[in-house]
């Protein structure tokens, strides 16, 4: 069988939405917070659009979450030239936060999305503080996003993403304002690109942050021998993918320990065990990005692996892998 | 049959390498066999095709769709994919050889409109190629061939060194070589002399090569009623619409267009022709 037929099979064998959590042996349920998840794995920011296009591929109710791409107040159309490049283990990408702004994204994509179970988080970003706290006004309004996730992070754009994530004062400003604005929880992607990222993270905590989500891309670049230039248009790009996972989970087993709210791990996960080491590293969820390019099924399979790792380590609940690599009694418990 | 039955319209299946052939220096024609869903593929739409494990190289690689038919004993669906040597992907896309399985996630993407040319008729469709352009053309001009249009065929190459296909496209149309060089053909590029011929009451043209050929193409059809089509290239992340990493500005109500989803294959009206390139 293929591996689309083995999934249709394995759909059907699972029988109605009742029965899909059945399909695990394991308690796959996470909390971050308020917000309760089926399971720990949802799709990154900007690597699975507004969820529609994988959608046709599978049933989006098996996802943790969709954290769908980057929304700002007015629509974008992105970087001019070449937005992609592939490096070793990893890729560069330079889109430039391209989206149909935030009016748009409640009228005609939060709507479809909102036909899933599936808890929707809504990626934030703006070139100003005041653009930040008017578009996460509009979507904590809309009812139709059970969280945002305040992209202070983004390496593509001149004006505002990055800027306000590399310091932990504007940060904290940032995130006071946000979370005044915001009735819904409020998590806060964070930079790689940063001296002591414990430092910022604590500064997103003390504003009010419901939890952090770590880490984005690690700003690269990558040089045409032929043409001699730049390959992207934007010059440097944002790099993921397994390439960046060791940075990642490093960024992730420090912050845990530091914070008292929820980590969202993310960065170059590509199998269950990926997601397993960041859990044990400490955070409560994963998000899988670059993977789903190289195998569109690449969320629905990961946490089919994590099942199959939490069985094979005999853990019950997914959520009891959550920090053992730095928790005093983790070893023990295994 | 065995072809591939979800209910998806897109199918990410391993093929099985059936043939492997190097057309030209750098140019080297894949073909495959497994369960792709044959029927209701559009000239012009493409695959991505994964280069090994997935680690090293992340991305999946876009290549047109040069030919699809069922297999010799019509049991499964047979690729051919026609790509140029360029970088570390496709160096290892060229090691591949007879037996061997890669993953394929298609068909993906909008192909070339035929069916509002209707059936036959006075009057000829032209196809213009350039280098490893040409492929995806091949299928199109199959078909064309096969609904009884008559086809003048204009393939542009550096040189004689370059040329691949051509007896191909003769099977099915009328073919004029051009080479840079005249090594081959006549010396030149497809669109000499086009501008002269426009009385010819071309029917519609289609066309897939280097941008400035396209654009030279646009040129000389701009302000007449002949339909006409272009196929872009561009580097993809998902291939599916999802990452915008192929995202380019264009003159529709969006002001941008996804080339995996809304292309590869575009009216040409829609394409900003500025600059010598198309963004």
């Amino acid at each position: 069988m293929t591996r689309v037929e083995q999934l249709v099979a394995s759909e059907a064998a699972s029988g109605q939405s009742e029965n899909r959590r059945s399909r695990f042996r394991t308690d796959m349920r996470v909390a971050l917070g308020r917000l309760r998840l089926a399971n720990p794995v949802m799709p990154a920011s900007g690597c699975f659009g507004f969820g529609r296009e994988y959608g046709k591929l599978y049933d989006l109710h098996q996802l943790g979450a969709v954290v769908v791409k980057a929304t700002t107040l007015e629509a974008r159309r992105g970087n001019r030239g070449t937005r992609i490049a592939e490096t070793r283990a990893g890729m560069l990408n330079a889109i430039g936060l391209q989206n149909p702004g935030v009016d748009r994204v409640i009228f005609s994509e939060l709507p479809w999305l909102r036909q899933f179970r599936t808890p929707i988080i809504v990626n934030v970003a703006g070139s100003t503080p005041d653009e930040y706290v008017a578009v996460a006004a509009q979507l904590s309004e809309s009812g139709l996003a059970d969280a945002l996730e305040i992209n202070v992070s983004c390496p593509n754009v001149s004006h505002g993403g990055m800027a306000f994530g590399t310091s932990p004062v504007e940060l904290g400003q940032l995130v006071r304002r946000v979370r005044s604005k915001a009735s819904i929880p409020i998590f806060v992607k964070l930079s790689p690109n940063v001296t002591n990222i414990v430092e910022i993270a604590l500064s997103a905590q003390e504003a009010g942050a419901d939890g952090l989500t770590l880490i984005n891309t690690l700003v690269g670049m990558q040089i045409d021998t032929k043409t001699q230039r730049p390959v992207l248009g934007n010059i440097t790009g944002g790099l993921s993918g397994p390439a960046i996972k060791p940075v990642a989970l490093r960024m992730v087993y420090e912050v845990s320990q530091a914070v008292d709210i929820p980590v969202i791990g993310v960065g170059g996960i590509s199998t269950g065990l990926d997601a397993a080491e960041f859990l044990l590293a400490g955070a409560s969820a994963v998000q899988v990005g670059t993977a789903n390019f190289t195998d569109p099924y690449a969320c629905p399979r990961i946490i089919a692996e994590l099942d199959q790792y939490c069985q094979g380590v005999r853990v019950k609940t997914v959520s009891e892998l959550q920090g053992r690599a730095w928790r005093e009694d983790g070893w023990e418990a295994v | 049959m065995d072809l591939c039955q979800s209910e998806k319209e897109i199918c990410e299946l391993s093929m099985r390498v059936v043939q492997q052939t190097q057309l030209t220096g750098d140019i080297f024609a894949l073909e495959l066999e497994g369960a792709f869903p044959v029927h209701g593929v559009e000239a012009g739409q493409f695959v991505m095709v994964q280069i090994g494990s997935g680690v090293t190289h992340v991305l999946r690689r876009p290549l047109s769709i040069a030919e699809v038919a069922l297999s010799d004993d019509g049991e499964r669906g047979r690729l051919t994919l026609v790509y140029r040597v360029v970088g570390q992907g496709t160096d290892w896309l060229k090691t591949l050889s007879r037996g061997e399985s890669v993953g394929v996630l298609g068909p993906l993407g909008t192909g070339f409109p035929i069916w509002g040319l209707g059936r036959g008729g006075s009057g000829k469709v032209l196809i213009v190629g350039g280098g490893v352009g040409t492929p995806p053309l091949f299928e199109l001009t199959k078909r064309l061939h096969a609904l009884g249009h008559g086809i003048q065929v204009r393939l542009g190459f550096k040189d004689k060194d370059d040329v691949f296909w051509a007896d191909r496209f003769a099977q099915f149309g009328n073919v004029q070589v051009f080479t840079q060089d005249g090594s081959w053909g006549q010396a030149g590029v497809p669109t000499d002399g086009l501008a002269d011929a426009l009385d010819n009451g071309w029917r519609a043209w289609y066309a897939c090569g280097p941008i400035p050929l396209l654009q030279a193409l646009a040129a000389v059809f701009t302000g007449t009623s002949t339909p006409g089509f272009v196929s872009l290239e561009e580097r993809m992340a998902c291939g599916i619409g999802a990452c915008m990493g192929c995202a380019l500005e264009t003159d529709t109500p969006e002001g941008y267009s996804r080339v995996c989803v809304d292309g590869p294959v575009f009216d040409y009206r829609q394409i900003l022709w500025t600059g010598g390139e198309s963004r």
